[in-house]
């Protein structure tokens, strides 16, 4: 008995180490990896909403870095790695601003395993990790570890050790997604048949982060806009809480909401994600009506894009 | 608890260290093993704790009745059989009539009002179910003695390995183990630990990797063409057997750190020459349950061919809709009881050595045509039990078996990564390659032979490393819903 556990405790002292070894090439890489282009000043945060409908080749100095199942823990690791290793060069952030982002939808799933990565890990702070297993569910704040190497994917290690702009090329933490997606009437048919939408809470996690990120872009001078994509008419109504908290919480930061912009429904992958027809019509409205002119437009002002 | 998850890590020691360290006595050993399978079992929902506890209590009772009252011990197995039955039913496959009644007479233009219930379906629990009902009835036949103990009883019906998705264990193999003293053996451990590390190779690389791949393709099999769809069939077919073989495997060699053994749940099934093969080597606990208390009970193959043909059809129709309350696993369950019948009529139906091929390394070219054809034949049945409706299965076999099944695939419309369908590819060889070589052993990856302990510390190292490296998303296992 007393071999056996020797032994065994010898072998998962083998495994750490042996695991360990595997973070090496990500320190040794992440100066290099994380560099954006020196244009790239807009960074565009958030979970699946964002990732498929904004295309970064058309939104000009821009660098979508959403990924879908992200949370706002994510999203806050991704801004603070970003910034700490282009200093000076991002100087506005979108971040994701909607039901699925915000409220408690997602806590009971365990986080996806990119979520892992030691570049996005190590930038949790004590406190941080003191929230994660406070405020979230066991899945979720577990959910950290037991996929804690799942992460180390072959072609991402080949591809950050080969080029200096793997982060952009290669998609595994983010990156614009052209989803080809067209399963809206499926999703139509689906809603049909189950109308009912669960009413869940905003998570008290996310809100921890979303104040750590607000705090994080004053202290850095980063301007911050909230921007909710454009979702199908049938989609579920699901924007009350997101304004009622935007309006009670962070009043000062403006809010993109085209949740209702008009779009056929051609452009949709199905009731919440944007195709890529989607994703390059409302880029090129972003480009060519707000981004660069500040202009912001409420949720009424809309003026919706026709085929 | 997930078996892949960090729970499991941290409870799993801890349960060793207490149960071998701490708890010597076999009462109590046994008492911490129920306690344990509680804690196990209750991680879903405390509720579910409820009904297996029913479950427990109403198994023990009734054979301790049987036991003593031996003349009604055949009504009092049949009330026991019944009521168990009638839980499984309730939870599992009362909403699946009451809908399927619906449709039948909206058929004929009558509107039923059912109701239907929201009722959770509580996690494995066609398998504990099982294991009770073969204890009542070998102890209503006469093959064991009702036990007094209930605490062993208990340890017996809810042992937190086997629990939720088997092997479903017979009362006469595995509540002996619990009534005599176990004693740690550290080659039977360390054989277990193998046989945990092997099970999660075949459930997170295989089994995880190719359910993404096998769901994108289903999910949108409307915009695949044939080959794609054919692809995507290959992937769910690794998928149910990483995932469910994967997991006997955990059960079985968790089972061993403890001093217990389990029945072998599956035996390179993909690997059958005929399809009464593969149903000796695939879920092979459930399927000797079904040939011991349903097929051989009703006649089995002593009352003529055309009861044969029917006795083999029920078992089959029984065995589908086990499986889930679905017309999908009814279709599925007919269609393999279909092909044995025809295998049977044809001649095909062989009887077999347990080892394929003992003496050669390779099988000959007759064995390789048989296993093909019996594997396609395979691939069509998880087709069907794959899909989420009969309509679905029609629809992706009508595309599927279509003039672009010789054609490149097309991924135009699924969100499938390149890199990933290869290495997935590779590691579905792997994993055949490593079971046929050592297809003599216990199980794939049985290195207790292989004299140098730095090599096997360096090939399990190699798979820790594989592990965290290539699982793909954590998925449940499959079998669990059932």
């Amino acid at each position: 008995m007393k071999l056996f556990i020797l032994r065994s405790l010898l072998f998962v002292v083998c495994s750490i180490t042996v695991l360990l070894a595997m973070w090496i090439p990500y320190v040794i890489s992440a100066d290099k990896c994380m560099k954006i282009n020196n244009n790239q000043h807009i960074l565009f945060l958030g979970n699946s909403h964002i990732e498929c409908s904004i295309d970064d080749r058309i939104v000009n100095d821009s660098f979508n870095f959403a990924r879908g199942g992200e949370r706002l823990e994510c999203a806050y690791n991704k801004l603070k790695l970003l910034t700490e290793k282009n200093i000076g060069i991002i100087d506005t952030v979108y971040m994701s601003y909607d039901y699925m982002f915000l409220t408690t939808s997602t806590d009971s799933v365990p986080p996806p395993s990119y979520y892992y990565s030691p570049w996005l890990m190590s930038q949790n702070t004590l406190t941080d990790w003191l929230k994660i297993f406070t405020l979230s569910s066991v899945d979720y704040s577990f959910g950290h570890f037991s996929h804690l190497y799942v992460y180390w994917k072959y072609m991402d290690m080949l591809s950050f050790l080969r080029t200096e702009d793997s982060i952009v090329k290669n998609k595994y933490l983010g990156g614009y997604l052209y989803l080809k997606r067209d399963k809206l009437d499926e999703a139509i048919r689906r809603r049909k048949s189950n109308p009912t939408i669960s009413i869940d809470k905003i998570d008290r996690l996310n809100l921890y982060f979303l104040d750590r990120i607000v705090d994080y872009c004053k202290k850095n001078g980063i301007v911050l806009c909230f921007i909710t994509p454009p979702q199908h008419k049938l989609a579920p109504e699901n924007m009350v809480l997101c304004h009622q908290l935007h309006s009670e919480r962070y009043g000062d930061i403006p809010l993109l909401d085209f949740r209702y912009m008009e779009l056929p429904d051609s452009c949709f992958g199905d009731l919440d994600h944007l195709n890529y027809r989607g994703a390059k019509f409302f880029s090129e409205y972003l480009e060519k009506k707000v981004i660069h002119k500040n202009n912001y437009p409420s949720n009424k002002e809309n003026e919706g894009i026709k085929e | 608890m997930l078996f892949n998850s960090f729970q499991y890590l941290i409870f799993l020691p801890i349960v060793f260290i207490f149960y071998w360290l701490i708890f010597k006595s076999i009462k109590i050993q046994n008492l911490f093993v129920v306690i344990a399978s509680s804690i196990f079992y209750g991680w879903w929902d405390w509720r579910f704790l409820i009904l297996i506890y029913i479950t427990i209590g109403l198994s023990y009772v009734t054979s301790l009745m049987i036991g003593s009252y031996p003349k009604w011990g055949g009504v009092i197995a049949g009330v026991n059989v019944i009521i168990n039955l009638s839980i499984l039913c309730y939870y599992k496959y009362l909403n699946f009539f009451a809908d399927s009644l619906k449709v039948l007479f909206s058929q004929f233009g009558y509107q039923l009002d059912w109701f239907t219930l929201d009722v959770l379906l509580p996690v494995g629990i066609s398998f504990y179910t099982f294991q009770a009902l073969s204890y009542s009835i070998d102890v209503r036949r006469g093959s064991i003695e009702p036990t007094k103990d209930f605490i062993a009883f208990a340890a017996y019906i809810s042992f937190f390995p086997q629990l939720v998705a088997g092997p479903i264990e017979r009362s006469t193999q595995l509540l002996p183990q619990f009534l005599q003293r176990r004693v740690f053996d550290y080659t039977t451990a360390v054989d277990g630990m193998r046989q945990i590390l092997w099970g999660f190779f075949k459930k997170l690389i295989i089994a995880d990797n190719c359910a993404y791949l096998a769901n994108q393709i289903f999910d949108g099999y409307e915009s695949c063409n044939g080959s794609l769809l054919a692809l995507g069939a290959l992937f769910f077919t690794f998928q149910i057997y990483g995932d469910f073989s994967g997991y006997s495997d955990i059960a079985i060699g968790t089972a061993k750190l403890f001093g217990i053994r389990l029945m072998r749940n599956f035996n390179l099934p993909y690997f059958s020459r005929d399809i009464a093969e593969f149903w000796r080597r695939w879920h092979i606990s459930l399927n000797k349950w079904f040939i011991d208390y349903v097929y051989i009970p009703i006649g089995g193959s002593r009352c003529g061919k055309l009861i044969n043909m029917r006795n083999i059809l029920i078992v089959f129709l029984l065995s589908g809709l086990w499986h889930g309350a679905n017309w999908t696993f009814v279709v599925w369950g007919i269609y393999n009881g279909v092909l044995i019948i025809a295998y049977l009529q044809l001649g095909l139906n062989k009887k077999r050595p347990e080892i394929i091929s003992p003496n050669n390394y390779i099988p000959s070219i007759k064995e390789i045509m048989e296993m093909f054809v019996t594997f396609s034949l395979v691939v069509i049945g998880w087709i069907i039990f794959r899909a989420e409706s009969l309509q679905h299965a029609v629809g992706y076999l009508k595309g599927m078996i279509d003039k672009s099944l010789v054609q490149r695939p097309n991924f135009h419309n699924v969100e499938i990564g390149g890199t990933q369908l290869v290495y997935t590819l590779i590691f579905i060889c792997v994993l055949q390659v490593v079971e046929w070589v050592f297809r003599k052993r216990g199980f794939g990856f049985d290195l207790s032979q292989c004299p140098s302990r730095v090599l096997r510390w360096a090939v399990y190292l190699s798979i820790i490393v594989l592990l965290t490296v290539f699982s793909g998303e954590q998925e449940k296992f499959i079998y669990f819903q059932f």
